[in-house]
């Protein structure tokens, strides 16, 4: 039965993405319905100072992200310093949810874009110890949203079909690091988890005998990690350190909602469930150095660990089988550090350039992006802005996902 | 090809029935598709059967879907773990993944006969004279997609390329597979998309592996919507030689539903009183074997009243009412019954080798 129950309604073709349409291939591409934009490597989250260093952040920050990524930074900090971002950033890819899975049909590749500010932090200095709180975005669960309506005149039946999804995750994080000294410094954050998912789907036969299913989905986030860090600075122009964050289980609350209606048939079928689930995050630590080349530029390298193999998920009662594989990613930067006379004032004006190996922990396909970061700032007095720019490709998975991401920090410090 | 011919048997009257007894708490409890089975809600639940009673059920691997999936069988017979020379059924669930119902009447029948076995002397007897196979769940990927991204999915997953995806399973089927663009289509986005060749798809190929290496007195495929029993031909809205007698059974399944719940199916041959389609899976054992083939189309009767949904209180009802009809099925098929000599030159595990290769003993 069911051929039909479809007959007059075509291939669905129409899709409208926020903001960009999309061009190019179709193979089954690497998201799953919880996977984060672009990467799934998201941690640690780093301010534009870092972005444009290719992501290096485990030796040479000096904002309060040094929380997020090595809390043994936070007594190298200036007395008081406070920061704010702001991002835009897109990712393209080649399924999701019902987009180019045999609902949504599209041309090629879509795209999910979203700005906003994501990162707000204090960090303050006594003696030999540092403190930070902050709070920040780090991942993003925005779909495109696809759209698809036959419309019909009075007496007929329309057809409409519409998906969407949104949520993000954002962390809380409360630091302390201190010196030892012998050019040793230890620090250690607490991070509290939360955020949300909500998916929709709603399909409507409009007009005489027609009816409506939605089908809804959100999921409440609640989880609790460690980070930390170890930092050694045996000379003026190295710089060496250690950085971990704990594995932790990723806390679900979530409400489905799945309801036919067919009004001229006084018929409401509503199928509701709730659940508690869990998601179990990896393992991840992270290895860097930094040195300066010269007395104006500096070299950092890093690489992070991530446990993607310890990844298990249940959704709704069901564990879900997803069999990721451990990654590492590589992380490298070049920052040239100069004076700039303007306005009768000397700005230090940062010249920041890298480059990003990410590979991603879904096996099949295998992918990783490429990504190229560059980045520069003013700063004076007890200002500083900072500007970044990445840009990524992925290969492996055949569809050339692009992913971009753009990020401005001011920080004030005293 | 006929495998046998068989004689239109006086029918007999159905015993009176138990109301079958729910007791035993399935897996379905919560999920996003409610009191309806869940791929691994399914495999869940057969594993209990056979584990409630192993001299009776016993689940079989039949084969993977494209997503690895396993397709499960379940057999019930006495001497469960041997083959018999005895009268056999089969029962299947869900060709089209969303038609949900289409797994829990298959599935509720094998729950019923393992839990009926000692108490019900006609369970006892239909069991002990039968293999009654049943498949609930043919196209477990297609399912999984409807509980998880669009609910109204119907094929199966294949990647068709172009962004298009799924082959409809029950137009994938080897006889008069392709025979017209009405009852099938070569478009693989259309709903109706029969595949690039007959059993190019694993699901089928899982069945027909099944079918051929048994010897099937009559089939039953479950569906939804529409409230329907129907029989052979669908390529065609010519009938068969053989519709009177189909349709007396039809006509015998429906009074036995009507009477519980008081609910009509129609009997009616499938390409004349539904709609034409080609490759579906009663035309091929019909048209293979001249086995009684039927679909049943379960409710309700259109989309005002649900569609491809029910209530999951409705569950229940919805498989009481079709248990007379089955057990008067699975009865005729064992009166009709007649012993077989097994050809000593029958090759057909050669050319099968998959369940053998499985250590599948059938």
């Amino acid at each position: 039965m069911g051929a039909r129950a479809i007959a007059g309604i075509s291939l669905l073709a129409a899709l409208i993405a926020w903001p960009g349409a999309a061009r190019a291939q179709t193979k089954i591409g690497q998201y799953l319905d919880e996977a984060p934009l672009r990467t799934w490597n998201t941690a640690p989250f780093t301010l534009a100072a870092g972005l444009g260093r290719g992501g290096t952040s485990f030796t040479r920050a000096a904002d309060p992200s040094a929380a997020l990524s090595n809390p043994a930074l936070l007594p190298l900090l200036p007395r008081v310093s406070a920061a704010v971002q702001g991002f835009a950033e897109s990712a393209s890819m080649a399924k999701a949810g019902p987009i180019g899975t045999g609902v949504f049909l599209t041309d090629g590749n879509v795209v999910a874009s979203s700005t906003g500010l994501d990162f707000a932090g204090v960090a303050v200095r006594a003696g030999r110890w540092g403190f930070a709180l902050s709070v920040c975005r780090e991942e993003s669960y925005l779909r495109p949203t696809a759209y698809y309506e036959e419309s019909a005149p009075a007496g007929q039946n329309g057809y409409l079909l519409q998906w969407t999804q949104t949520g993000d995750l954002r962390i809380v994080n409360a630091a302390i690091g201190g010196i030892l000294g012998h050019g040793f410094s230890v620090g250690l954050g607490v991070n509290e988890v939360f955020g949300s998912l909500r998916r929709s789907l709603v399909e409507q036969v409009t007009g005489p005998g027609g009816y409506e299913i939605s089908d809804t989905v959100t999921q409440d986030f609640r989880g609790l990690f460690l980070n930390g860090g170890l930092l050694w600075s045996p000379s003026s122009r190295f710089r060496a350190a250690a950085v971990f964050r704990t594995p932790y289980a990723r806390k679900a609350a979530g409400q489905s909602a799945l309801d036919y209606r067919a009004p001229d048939g006084n018929t409401d079928i509503p199928i509701d469930a709730s659940s508690k689930d869990t998601a179990r995050q990896p393992l991840m630590l992270g290895l860097g150095g930094s040195y300066d080349l010269s007395p104006s530029l500096t070299l950092a390298v890093e690489a992070s660990y991530f446990g993607w193999s310890a990844y298990s998920l249940d959704f709704f009662g069901e564990a879900q089988d997803r069999g990721f594989r451990n990654v590492v990613r590589v992380n490298a930067g070049l920052e040239f550090r100069q004076k700039i006379p303007l306005f009768g004032i000397d700005f230090d004006m940062p010249s920041r350039v890298g480059l990003i190996y990410d590979p991603q922990p879904v096996k099949d396909p295998a992918s990783a992006y490429g990504d190229i970061t560059v980045g520069t700032g003013l700063a004076a007095g007890r200002f500083r802005l900072d500007l970044a720019a990445l840009l990524g490709r992925e290969w492996g998975s055949g569809n050339g996902l692009i992913a971009r991401r753009i990020a401005i920090s001011l920080i004030f410090q005293l | 090809m006929f495998r046998r011919a068989l004689v239109l048997a006086p029918l007999l009257a159905a015993a009176a029935l138990q109301a079958p007894v729910y007791a035993a708490a399935l897996s379905t409890e919560g999920g996003l598709n409610g009191a309806y089975h869940s791929y691994k809600e399914l495999e869940t639940d057969l594993f209990a059967l056979q584990q409630k009673n192993p001299a009776i059920a016993k689940v079989f691997d039949l084969g993977e879907s494209l997503e690895h999936r396993h397709i499960y069988g379940l057999k019930i017979s006495d001497n469960v773990a041997i083959e018999e020379n005895q009268a056999q059924i089969l029962i299947l669930g869900c060709h089209h993944a969303r038609e949900w119902i289409s797994v829990e009447v298959p599935f509720h029948f094998g729950k019923y006969l393992v839990e009926s076995y000692a108490t019900d002397p006609e369970v006892k007897r239909l069991v002990d004279q039968s293999e009654i196979w049943i498949v609930p769940m043919v196209n477990p990927d297609g399912l999984e997609y409807t509980i998880h991204t669009y609910r109204y999915w119907r094929k199966n997953r294949r990647d068709n390329g172009g962004g298009q995806f799924g082959v409809d399973i029950n137009r994938n089927y080897d006889y008069k597979w392709g025979f017209d663009n009405a009852g099938s289509s070569g478009d693989p986005g259309s709903e109706i998309y029969r595949g690039p060749a007959p059993f190019s798809e694993p699901e089928t190929r899982a069945v027909r592996d099944l079918f051929l290496k048994k010897s099937f007195g009559a089939v039953v495929s479950y569906h939804s919507f529409a409230q329907d029993i129907l029989y052979p031909w669908g390529y065609t809205d010519q009938p068969s030689d053989r519709d009177a007698e189909m349709q007396g059974i039809a006509v015998e399944m429906a009074n036995r539903i009507k009477a519980v719940n008081g609910r009509t199916y129609a009997p009616g041959q499938s390409g004349k009183d539904l709609y034409l389609t080609n490759g579906d899976a009663n035309d091929w054992t019909f048209g293979l074997s001249g086995i009684p083939s039927f679909t049943i189309e379960l409710p309700p009767i259109d989309e005002l009243l649900g569609g491809f949904f029910n209530r999951e209180e409705d569950i229940a009802p919805i498989f009481q009412e079709n248990l007379p009809a089955l057990l008067y099925l699975v009865d005729r098929t064992v009166q009709n019954f007649r012993p077989y000599l097994r050809n000593p030159f029958d090759l057909r595990s050669v050319f099968f080798p998959g369940a053998r290769a499985a250590g599948i003993l059938y």
